[in-house]
């Protein structure tokens, strides 16, 4: 059974359509990312899928049904959007919080200890929201969506704001989640954090899907046809290799990036060169990312629709992956 | 309804905790009670020790021969001033009754007669004299009289003429002509008192005395709702204001739906407002209740009024909240949410209309426009001559109005709360009304 169906939704703003026919499934314990640039229509999406919006077209259903009170408790959600009350305690607003997701109050407060310790901020009950730093008060915003124990985590750029520490402190803190069965759906425009984390993926790109599947299979799929190889001299010319490119030289030896003829299998090309007489000690399949993956669907996609537009940049490494420079989307 | 009752004991909590909400609440009611205290305080102490007026001596050069009476008495002047704002049957509160009327110690003038205008002129310039009085020779069939002061009139006292005047005038122009006691009358004539009759066949006492009676409570309930209204739907605007600025409502709104939030809010928000309205009635009603005791307070007044107060509460703290919910800010909240309140006092134009004619056609009118119908029906309800069913039906048209309402802004609160950085623009805000 599928924790989260969402199937052919369409949502429009003002004749504009925000999201357009998107359909996607998140299985039990999957982590799942929901990826595209900003204004690709991701936030849009969660709010449906936690009824804060209604779809205009198409279903959803989480946990085997329409979304009920009793579906909201078993569901963590960490919005875009998000703050706290700056006037309030620490430990009230999370009782708070906790309480609205239908904990009782003595199993609020217990957790409640338990996660404010958990992120180095045991001290902080007694404190006033507005007495926390930025870093500190993200924090406590993880704290408060983890505290049901839900089921299904909906993480909308869950690292946003966050220092390097504690965002290695949030990844720990969602794949111990993950590992007692939760399910993850996490919306991110940064793509080698969904890369590095995420099973299966949706890109999407002005409301609409481009790619879905597994992080593995696009990767295969999209695979442009190049290995790269640490050898110790030149390489020969042999009939695979349709274009090498030279990344350096490094304590192991030189490093190419070896373009292959179309049809030419990476392992018949190492016996070629193998046979050659080159001294390979490093080889392996040079697959794209999903940064590049998705830059070359979109471009793929054409010229018509909203998602004509090149996507805006993914990330810091995306804009020297990218070739020429894009135009970022209209938010 | 447990996560309406957790928002609502949530919203209550944190306001009633502020410390603005503390000061105001307990601080606003006993600073104003003290100055009230100090004020009537030193008006007794005033009144008390007040100097009787200058009672002259006046300058008088009287060319028509008429008037030999150069001393004059008048007791009790003021009865009449005190009669009109205390009307029979309600008693009179003594500190007030001093503060009204100098002429509890009556009036005395006292004239010196002069030969001549310009010598009587020359004693007022010298000092001599505060005031003249010249009656023209030919009096009788011009009334002319002139009268020099050395003191300028105000606003509140016409050219400083002095009272008794009249008077003395009646009392020298028909003195020795007729009987002492029509003279007293031809200078006042009477006083008059009202008799009515009530509902059970008896002439009760004057109709400002009912009136008094029949409208305190629906005006304390009218005042009340008016406060609330302006004062508590502050804190609703500002309750939802702060949760946009913080971003926090999208956290609340994985928990619990936007209806739930409203409601939640309009209840918590409510009660904080609905508390500080206590909070100040008490204070100031129990102190104005031991003088108000002859009051007789129907139960069935208080409990309908309290009804409408409630329902026009509901009805108007849900209108603002969704409209309310439209800003960014508090500023542009309270700007959106201003008309409510504006439509609020639509009735206290038409005050007068309901009070004397509770059954006339706009009195009737007002009473079936929701936005209008609490107030109306309060202040008709008092009179007595309403027909059951026309309270019913209020209550029928408030509830469907509040239904209606609540729905409307339940959708513009749905789409407010994750509108940042836009102020609508009123085909927006109709759009999303009936999409």
């Amino acid at each position: 059974m599928s924790i989260l169906s969402v199937r052919s939704v369409t949502k429009v703003f003002d004749g504009k359509r925000a999201v357009q026919g998107l359909s996607l499934e998140v299985g039990p314990g999957e982590i799942f990312g929901l990826l595209g640039p900003n204004g690709a229509g991701k936030t849009t999406l969660l709010r449906m899928v936690m009824d804060i919006l209604k779809p205009d077209e198409g279903t959803i259903s989480i946990f085997g049904r329409p979304l009920d009170p009793a579906g909201k408790d078993r569901i963590g959600y960490l919005p875009e959007e998000r703050g706290l009350y700056q006037r309030v305690r620490v430990g009230e607003l999370l009782q708070y919080l906790a309480e609205l997701k239908g904990l009782a109050p003595a199993a609020a407060r217990a957790r409640i200890e338990r996660g404010l310790r958990r992120v180095d901020l045991g001290d902080a009950a007694g404190k006033k929201v507005r007495e926390l730093s930025k870093g500190m008060q993200q924090k406590v915003q993880l704290v408060a969506t983890l505290l049901p124990e839900p089921d299904l985590l909906i993480l909308d750029e869950p690292f946003s704001g966050l220092d390097p520490v504690n965002r290695l402190l949030a990844l720990e803190l969602l794949e111990e989640r993950v590992r007692a069965g939760s399910s993850l759906v996490l919306s991110t425009h940064i793509l080698e954090q969904a890369e590095a984390l995420c099973e299966r993926v949706l890109l999407v790109n002005g409301g609409r899907a481009l790619l879905e599947g597994r992080v593995r299979d696009l990767k295969e799929q999209r695979g442009e046809g190049a290995v790269l190889l640490t050898h110790a001299d030149e390489l020969p010319a042999v009939e695979g290799a349709l274009r090498v490119t030279p990344l350096g030289v490094g304590p192991d030896g030189r490093r190419s990036k070896v373009h292959l003829r179309p049809g030419t299998p990476p392992d018949r090309f190492l016996a070629e060169v193998l046979h050659a007489g080159a001294r390979v000690t490093h080889f392996e399949r040079a697959l794209p990312t999903l940064n590049e993956i998705f830059i070359a669907a979109v471009r793929e996609d054409g010229p018509a629709g909203p998602s004509a537009a090149p996507p805006a940049v993914l990330s810091p490494h995306a804009a020297h992956a990218a070739t020429p420079p894009s135009p970022p989307l209209a938010s | 309804m447990q996560r309406i009752r957790k928002v609502a004991w949530h919203e209550f909590r944190v306001t009633v905790r502020r410390p603005g909400y503390l000061i105001i609440t307990f601080g606003m009611p006993l600073f104003a009670l003290g100055v009230a205290a100090v004020s009537m305080f030193a008006g007794v102490l005033a009144a008390r020790n007040a100097v009787p007026p200058k009672a002259g001596p006046i300058g008088l050069v009287d060319e028509s021969g008429l008037f030999r009476n150069l001393e004059y008495v008048e007791e009790g002047a003021a009865q009449e001033g005190a009669d009109r704002l205390f009307p029979e049957g309600v008693p009179r509160l003594k500190a007030l009754e001093e503060m009204v009327g100098e002429g509890r110690r009556g009036i005395a003038l006292r004239f010196i007669p002069y030969p001549s205008v310009e010598a009587a002129a020359e004693a007022v310039r010298r000092d001599e004299l505060d005031q003249a009085l010249h009656v023209a020779a030919d009096y009788l069939d011009t009334g002319r009289m002139t009268y020099l002061s050395r003191r300028h009139g105000s606003v509140f006292q016409r050219e400083g003429t002095p009272p008794g005047l009249r008077g003395w005038a009646v009392e020298n122009l028909l003195a020795g002509r007729l009987d002492p006691r029509v003279v007293e009358r031809v200078k006042r004539p009477f006083l008059l008192t009202e008799r009515v009759l009530d509902a059970g066949g008896e002439f009760a006492s004057g109709e400002g005395a009912r009136k008094v009676r029949r409208l305190a409570v629906p005006y304390i309930f009218l005042l009340l709702l008016l406060m609330a209204i302006f004062g508590t739907s502050g804190y609703l605007l500002q309750g939802v204001a702060e949760e946009k600025e913080n971003r926090v409502m999208e956290v609340i709104l994985c928990s619990v739906t936007a209806d739930q939030l409203l409601v939640g809010k309009l209840i918590g928000l409510g009660a904080a407002g609905l508390l500080q309205l206590s909070v100040w009635s008490m204070i100031g009603i129990l102190p104005v209740s031991a003088a108000f005791s002859w009051l007789q307070i129907r139960p069935d007044t208080v409990l309908v009024c309290f009804l409408y107060f409630i329902f026009g509460y509901v009805l108007f703290g849900g209108l603002m909240l969704g409209f309310g919910s439209l800003g960014s800010n508090y500023r542009e909240s309270a700007q959106l949410a201003v008309v409510w309140s504006m439509a609020a006092i639509i009735p206290m134009f038409f005050l007068p209309v309901i009070v004397d004619q509770p059954n006339s056609l706009v009195a009737r009118a007002l009473s079936f426009f929701p936005l209008t119908t609490p107030i109306t029906m309060m202040m008709r309800y008092a009179s007595g001559e309403v027909a059951t069913w026309e309270v019913v039906l209020s209550f029928v048209v408030l509830a469907a109005a509040i239904w209606v309402s609540l729905k409307g802004s339940a959708k513009l609160f749905r789409v407010g709360l994750l509108l940042y950085g836009k102020k609508p623009t009123v085909p927006e805000i109709w759009r999303w009304l009936w999409a």
